[in-house]
């Protein structure tokens, strides 16, 4: 495909490509008040990317736990690699794929360091979740795909089994159906083709659908859902993650 | 189709979550815009 500017995905109109083209005046303004270390631009920079990376780190690394640290690295990293930011990709674009690198990474030493380590902590009751804030943090507000589910006990399950499903499918289905980025700009977070990106979406979400079978089979009567049909291709934005169906 | 009106519909197109007529626009647009090809 073409290479579209992030920001403009979601223009439609004449009116939208205007206040698109305004949109990319408005970030080149701050990255350049970022580069001269304007506070002020940081703290900017922390109120719209705090939540929404905390949110996807969370997702990606093996232990909740490391979700803060990780993202106190993610943006140390932003603020030390501004000077080297030449707006190739938007400012969205190259943070989110900071944070993929740092929270995959921590998820690798993880896995080689902690994973066979027996934790002397007491286990979360939720299911490893977090506490009620953090989960009130991460269901997105508005059109999220998880809006789909009416359920706190299936958006749970449905983030359990997603942190079942292995790399690099995990990722590629937390950007598309959770974070809601398009196959354009998830091929420049993962450095990897378009076509990679479609592959890669459709074995996440079919992994996914699997692991959800069985549980709707089981409690769906009871918590009122419907079976996942057999084909992994699904209308709506939230293709993956409404593997389940919430009957109406 | 204009290339505005496309582009935010190749990702939903790529879901296969678009409608049956903005799949068929985008296509007829696919198959005559050089800069939206692939």
């Amino acid at each position: 495909m073409g290479v579209t500017p992030s920001i403009m995905a979601g223009a439609t109109t004449l009116g939208d490509l205007a206040s698109a083209i305004g949109l990319r005046d408005q970030e080149s303004a701050i990255v350049a008040e970022l580069k001269t270390g304007s506070e002020e631009a940081y703290a900017w920079l922390i109120g719209q990317f705090h939540q929404p990376i905390y949110s996807l780190v969370y997702r990606i690394v093996a232990d909740p736990a490391d979700a803060a640290d990780t993202t106190q690295e993610v943006f140390l990293k932003v603020f030390r690699g501004m000077k080297h930011f030449h707006s190739e990709s938007s400012l969205k674009t190259w943070i989110y794929r900071i944070a993929v690198h740092e929270a995959s990474n921590r998820r690798r030493w993880w896995f080689r360091h902690k994973a066979r380590e027996t934790s002397i902590e007491p286990l979360p009751d939720d299911g490893g979740l977090g506490t009620y804030a953090t989960r009130d943090a991460l269901v997105d507000e508005g059109d999220s795909p998880f809006d789909m589910m009416v359920h706190e006990e299936v958006r749970a399950r449905v983030e359990e089994e997603l942190r079942q499903i292995s790399e690099p499918y995990r990722t590629t289905v937390i950007l598309r159906d959770l974070e809601e980025m398009s196959y354009e700009e998830i091929a420049e977070i993962t450095n990897v083709s378009l076509g990679t990106v479609k592959s890669r979406v459709t074995r996440g979400r079919e992994a996914l659908r699997r692991r959800l079978v069985g549980y709707v089979m089981e409690n769906g009567q009871q918590l009122g859902l419907r079976a996942p049909r057999e084909t992994p291709e699904r209308r709506g934005a939230g293709c993956a993650v409404a593997a389940i169906e919430v009957v109406r | 189709m204009t290339c505005v009106q496309a582009r935010p519909l190749f990702s939903p197109y790529l879901d296969g979550a678009v409608t049956g007529r903005q799949m068929r626009d985008l296509s007829r647009h696919l198959e005559t815009c050089c800069a939206c090809q692939p």
